[in-house]
Formats: structure tokens, C-alpha cells, sequence
């Protein structure tokens, strides 16, 4: 499937060439029984400046396509262009482009400053501007003090921004991260977080961010791209992913979410309201109109649903579960005909809730917050 | 601190059997070679116990006139440097052919990697004296070289080939190969292929990748592979022997004849005991240059 990025936001094209621009992308490893499609039909459209994030599980493809773009790999078909030109036929080292790899790969036979210089050595720049780029680089991450170590005497951290310092140094016009941030444990993580955000923001170089962290993907990202199977499923702002998911898998990937079945609510309905069977109407403001007969998906995510005592125009409920998280309680309720539900509301002591497994509720969901999903 | 709790004797029955063997098969020997090095000689072969001359050791560099005086011989020295010369030249031929089929080796895939290594060390199968035999087959006057050369008509006479120091070269670089070429694959194998893609990443060509990345990195497999070649080719017999054909003596053949035809145990000890100063200095010296190496460059 393809993914127009000027269509989906005509507003932002700037007349600048996109930093990548991937159409058709079809790469198939091994061949006969054994070939395996990792990327099926991909184009994609980056801008330039942008924080863009690869979202999916292990072996969706998502380290494919940034080996494409770095050259590691040849696509079997497809075109990529970096600001406009294409760079298919070029070998890694003839593309602006680096790489912060995901074990880092460091040269253990060189010190931090040797690694962070290797680049700018291989571009034959002069020597006082190499000097002046690896002080300068050693500064952005915070490393002068470690500048004559050796690598296996840094930790992991440390490491990180090596390579971080070491891909940034040439100046590339992309920087491609593969996990860079898998290894390490979770505050560091954290810190790593703010670091890059703050790193891409000083350089202004475009970032494409792999990941399987959908935490992640949410805080840092511009824009993400989720992958599945070898397919770009849906592309968009953190906002529109999380709140706006098209697909079943989008959706169940991102945070928790309650996906209900439904079908268009009969003669009596409004468009765009929908009904859920032995429970009753609900409305959905989502642009799409419910066809005649057709059954949907419905995606609700748990923090919009409130609870309330049984009443007229909530939907029925029975309460089978609470879990009290701290700064919020779960609510596991089923409806009427069996479905099982989960509300997540915030514990502020206004608005705590008196409910025990068994009790019967009502519940409702403001109609922007529900999601038509395309089944797939 | 648990080892030091335990009685004398159990630890004396752990340490035994290797401390026995080691005393075996290195000290006794090294020590009845030393011993004998500083005996008399008996012309008949073996030597006089009992009766101390340090002359094997100034045979080294002198010899006694029919008057009595000393004066400086080199013949000796001058075998000990050609053996230095040919065993450096094998190493330096072997890492230079040795390390691209080790690289070739390294960057194949699992299974081709095994099948060149049974073939890298296919030679071993057959005794070294045969495999020295099929070089003269090669070489000789009349061997597949020179006949191939007179048939194509690039020469119009044989070149002499066999019984040169380059004949040596030759069988010496063919017979310890496989040691060269094997600890350069083993270290080759273990580097991360993912750095060989940072480097290209970063901009790095081939060649500078090669030179830049990859060959630093397999140092110490070149350093264990030269140490490999270069120590049995200083003391190799056969090869130099049926090659060299007498000509290019080297101090293995030297040694071998002390023992033999010129039956002067003392001074033949001597000869073998100066070779062990030569592999030692050149392995310290080895030891030292990787480390001062590895404290620069790392």
C-alpha cells in the first residue's frame, strides 16, 4: 500500500525536495521456498528536519529499510532519493548518510577520539578542522573528559554517545538510528531520550529512528511510520497514531485499547452512529460514514471511557475486576453480550470511584475518541 | 586462599603429574644438552664426560690454526644468518600469500568456511620428506617448471631452480603455510562483520576499511601465525636438505651434522642450544614490540 504523504498533510510541503522520498520498495531475502519477503511494496516520503520513527515488532522490516537507505542492502526493486537524487546505485561510503548501529559497533582498537575523528579522517578534511570537529563533537555529548579513553573502558552509556558523537562528526544530511537505546537499562534510557531530542534539534540533521518502543516512538518522534509484515501500516504525528489508529494493528500495538464489533445502528441512527449488539448505540464523530450491513471495529482506549452509576443514555456494564495502579485505577467490566472492556481513571480523591466487582454500571465515550478501524 | 589451606601433600599430587612431565620431555633434556655442550669430544662420535671445554662454544666464531693461533672463521655465522634470512623471507612470503586466502577464508559463508580449512590443512595428511620429493619433481632441470617454460619458449635453457636458497624459500613457505594462515583466519573470524559496515558508513573505501579496521584488528593473528612459521623454519632440517641439496646449509643441517658425518656432539649441542637463544630473543622481541603495540595503538 502506499502512504501519500501530501495528501495526508498538503499544508506542510515546503517546495523542498523531501530528505528521503522511497517509492516501491521490494526487498526479498534467499530465494525458491526459502525467499523471504522483508519489504512489500514500501514508499515512504521524509522532511527534511524531521524526527521520523520506524514503529513495529522484530522482523517487520523496519531495520531493512534503514539498511536500504544506508546501502548495506540492495532493494529487488523499488527507488530511493535522498534530497531528490537518487542513491541507489552508490555504496555506503559514497552515501551522506550515517548510521548510529545498535550494539554501536565502535572500533575497539581506537580511543573515543580516534572513532569520532574516523569519518572526518575518510573525507580527507583538513587536520585542524578534524581537531576543531571532534572537540566540538566530544562537547555536544558530553564526552571531553573521555576523549583519550579506550573504548571497552566506557560503559554502555558512554558508548552510546560515542557513536552518537562518532555519526554526527562528518555532518551527514541523515542520521539513521537502529535501537540505538536497546541496551541500555531504563533511566539511562530516559536520559538518552532528551539527549537525542535535544542533539537533533541543535544540528537540525534529519533523524529516522528505529524502534520497537512505542513509548519511545511517542515522546521523541515527529512522525512515525508503523510497520508490520514487511508493510507501512499507517503513517502520522504521535497525536494521530495514538488517537486516530486505521488499523486493528495500529492500534493494538500502540498503548492498550478496547476493540469492540459493531455495525451501522439501523434506520433509527444517525451517520455515523454505530451499535453494539445486546448493548445499545454509540455515536462516532470520525469522518466515515456507516455503510448499510457492514460490521466495523470499533477502538476505544481505556482513559476515555468514564463510569458512571447505570442511567438513561449510558451503555450497560458489569464492573469483574479492579486494579489499583496508583496514580490511576483499572476497571475490567463486561457488557451484555460478553465482550470485555477496560476504563483506566485517574485516582484525584474528587472523583474516586466506589465500584466492586459485580457492580452494575453505565459508561460513555465522547464520540471523538472512538476509532472506525479498516480490518486487517 | 582456599588453594594455601590445603595439606602439602595433596597439592604436591596435583601439581605432580604435569611438573613430572614437564621434567621429562623439557628439563633433562635441555640440561644433558648444556651438559654435553661443555664436554670434551671424542673423535669417534659422543664425547668425553668429565671433561669441561668451552671450545664447541669458540668454534662458533673461531677456529684453531695447524700453529695454534685463533682466527676468526664465519663460515658458521654466516649459516646461522642465512637461516635467520630464509626463515624471515618464509614469513614474510607466507603473510603476505596467507593473509587474503585467510580473508577469503573469513568472509565465506559456514559451510564453505569449513571445506577450505580441511583444505588449508589437506597437506598435513601426507608425510613432509614426500611432499619435499614432489617439489623436486617441480623444480628440477627437467621438472614440470622448467619443461612448461622451454615448451612455451619463454627460455631456451633450464633455469637453475633447484638447489638454490629460492628452492628453500619456496618449500619452506609451502610447508608452514597452513600456519599462517590459520590463527590469521581464527582472529579474522571474530571480528564483528557490523564494524566492517560502520566503517563503510563512515566513508571508508575498501582499501581503508582493509587497512584501517580489519588489519588492525587480526595483528595478533599475524603476530602468532609470524611466530608459527618463522621458529620451525630457523630450525628446519628436511626441507633444506633435499632442496637446498647441501649448498644452502642451514643451522638444522648443521646441527644434524655435528651429530653424524663430523661426529662432534659438543659442538653440535652448542649449535642447538645458540638456535634456542635465537627463538627466544625473537620471541621476546616479538612479545615486547605487541606489547608496546597494543599500549600506543589501543
Amino acid at each position: 500500500m502506499i502512504i501519500g504523504d501530501a495528501v495526508a498533510d498538503p499544508a506542510k510541503s515546503t517546495g523542498q525536495p523531501d530528505a528521503i522520498a522511497a517509492t516501491s520498495l521490494i526487498k526479498v531475502f534467499g530465494a525458491g521456498d526459502s525467499a523471504f519477503k522483508a519489504l512489500d511494496n514500501v514508499s515512504i516520503n521524509i522532511r527534511q528536519n524531521e524526527f521520523f520513527t520506524l514503529l513495529g515488532p522484530s522482523g517487520c522490516g523496519k531495520t531493512t529499510l534503514l539498511r536500504l537507505i544506508a546501502g548495506f542492502e540492495q532493494p529487488t526493486s523499488g527507488t530511493i532519493l535522498l534530497n531528490g537524487e537518487n542513491i541507489i546505485d552508490l555504496p555506503p561510503f559514497k552515501r551522506p548518510v550515517n548510521t548510529v548501529f545498535q550494539n554501536y559497533a565502535l572500533f575497539p582498537h581506537m580511543t573515543v577520539a580516534q572513532n569520532i575523528s574516523f569519518g572526518l579522517e575518510m573525507q580527507n578534511r583538513p587536520k585542524a578542522e578534524i581537531k576543531t570537529n571532534v572537540d566540538e563533537m566530544l562537547s555536544l555529548v558530553r564526552m571531553e573528559s573521555m576523549a583519550g579513553r579506550r573504548i571497552t573502558e566506557i560503559s554502555g552509556g558512554q558508548q552510546q554517545r560515542v557513536a552518537l558523537a562518532r555519526a554526527l562528526a562528518p555532518k551527514p544530511k541523515l542520521l539513521l538510528l537502529d535501537e540505538p537505546l536497546s541496551a541500555l537499562d531504563l533511566q539511562l534510557r530516559k536520559d538518552m531520550q532528551l539527549e537525542l531530542k535535544r542533539l537533533q534539534l541543535e544540528t537540525g540533521i534529519t533523524f529516522i529512528f528505529v524502534t520497537h518502543d512505542q513509548e519511545e516512538a511517542l515522546t521523541m518522534s515527529d512522525r512515525i511510520a508503523v510497520m508490520d509484515k514487511g508493510q507501512i501500516l499507517q503513517v502520522g504525528t504521535p497525536r494521530d497514531i495514538y488517537d486516530r489508529p486505521q488499523h486493528r494493528f495500529v492500534a493494538g500495538f500502540i498503548g492498550e485499547i478496547n476493540l469492540l464489533q459493531a455495525g451501522p445502528s439501523g434506520s433509527a441512527g444517525e451517520p455515523g452512529d454505530y451499535a453494539i449488539d445486546q448493548t445499545g448505540p454509540i455515536r462516532v464523530q470520525d469522518g466515515k460514514v456507516a455503510q448499510q450491513g457492514q460490521s466495523v471495529t470499533l477502538a476505544i482506549r481505556p482513559e476515555c471511557i468514564s463510569l458512571s452509576l447505570p442511567a438513561e443514555g449510558k451503555l450497560p456494564g458489569t464492573i469483574s475486576n479492579v486494579v489499583y495502579h496508583g496514580t490511576d485505577t483499572i476497571y475490567h467490566y463486561t457488557l451484555p453480550n460478553g465482550a470485555a472492556m477496560r476504563a483506566r481513571c485517574q485516582n484525584s480523591t474528587m472523583t474516586t470511584l466506589p465500584f466492586v466487582a459485580g457492580d452494575a454500571i453505565g459508561w460513555s465515550v465522547d464520540p471523538r475518541s472512538v476509532s472506525v478501524l479498516e480490518d486487517k | 586462599m582456599r588453594a594455601s589451606t590445603r595439606p602439602l601433600m595433596f597439592r604436591i599430587l596435583l601439581i605432580g603429574p604435569a611438573a613430572l612431565a614437564i621434567c621429562i620431555f623439557m628439563v633433562i633434556p635441555l640440561m644433558l644438552m648444556a651438559w654435553i655442550s661443555i664436554q670434551g669430544r671424542d673423535y669417534s662420535g659422543g664425547v668425553i664426560w668429565g671433561q669441561f671445554s668451552f671450545d664447541a662454544y669458540t668454534r662458533l666464531f673461531f677456529e684453531r690454526e695447524l700453529d695454534g693461533t685463533i682466527a676468526l672463521n664465519l663460515s658458521y655465522f654466516k649459516i646461522i644468518l642465512r637461516s635467520i634470512w630464509l626463515s624471515a623471507l618464509t614469513m614474510t612470503i607466507s603473510l603476505i600469500v596467507g593473509f587474503p586466502v585467510a580473508l577469503f577464508m573469513a568472509t565465506r559463508s559456514q559451510r564453505w568456511r569449513a571445506v577450505l580449512i580441511f583444505m588449508v590443512t589437506l597437506p598435513f595428511w601426507t608425510n613432509l620428506l614426500v611432499r619435499n620429493y614432489a617439489w623436486i619433481l617441480l623444480l628440477r632441470d627437467h621438472g614440470t617448471i622448467n619443461n612448461t617454460l622451454l615448451w612455451l619458449g619463454v627460455i631456451s635453457e633450464p633455469l637453475p631452480l633447484l638447489h638454490t636458497q629460492l628452492a628453500v624459500a619456496i618449500g619452506l613457505t609451502y610447508s608452514f603455510m597452513p600456519f599462517m594462515v590459520l590463527p590469521i583466519y581464527s582472529s579474522l573470524e571474530k571480528i564483528d562483520f557490523r564494524l566492517v559496515e560502520a566503517s563503510f558508513d563512515l566513508y571508508a573505501s575498501r582499501w581503508h576499511t582493509l587497512k584501517r579496521v580489519i588489519f588492525p584488528l587480526a595483528v595478533p593473528g599475524m603476530v602468532a601465525g609470524c611466530i608459527l612459521v618463522f621458529v620451525p623454519s630457523l630450525g628446519s632440517y628436511v626441507t633444506p636438505e633435499l632442496l637446498g641439496g647441501g649448498k644452502t646449509l642451514m643451522i638444522g643441517n648443521l646441527i644434524g651434522l655435528q651429530f653424524g658425518a663430523a661426529r662432534n656432539w659438543p659442538f653440535g649441542a652448542a649449535l642447538g642450544l645458540f638456535l634456542l637463544l635465537l627463538v627466544m630473543i625473537a620471541l621476546t622481541s616479538y612479545a615486547r614490540s605487541y606489547r608496546t603495540n597494543a599500549q600506543v595503538g589501543k
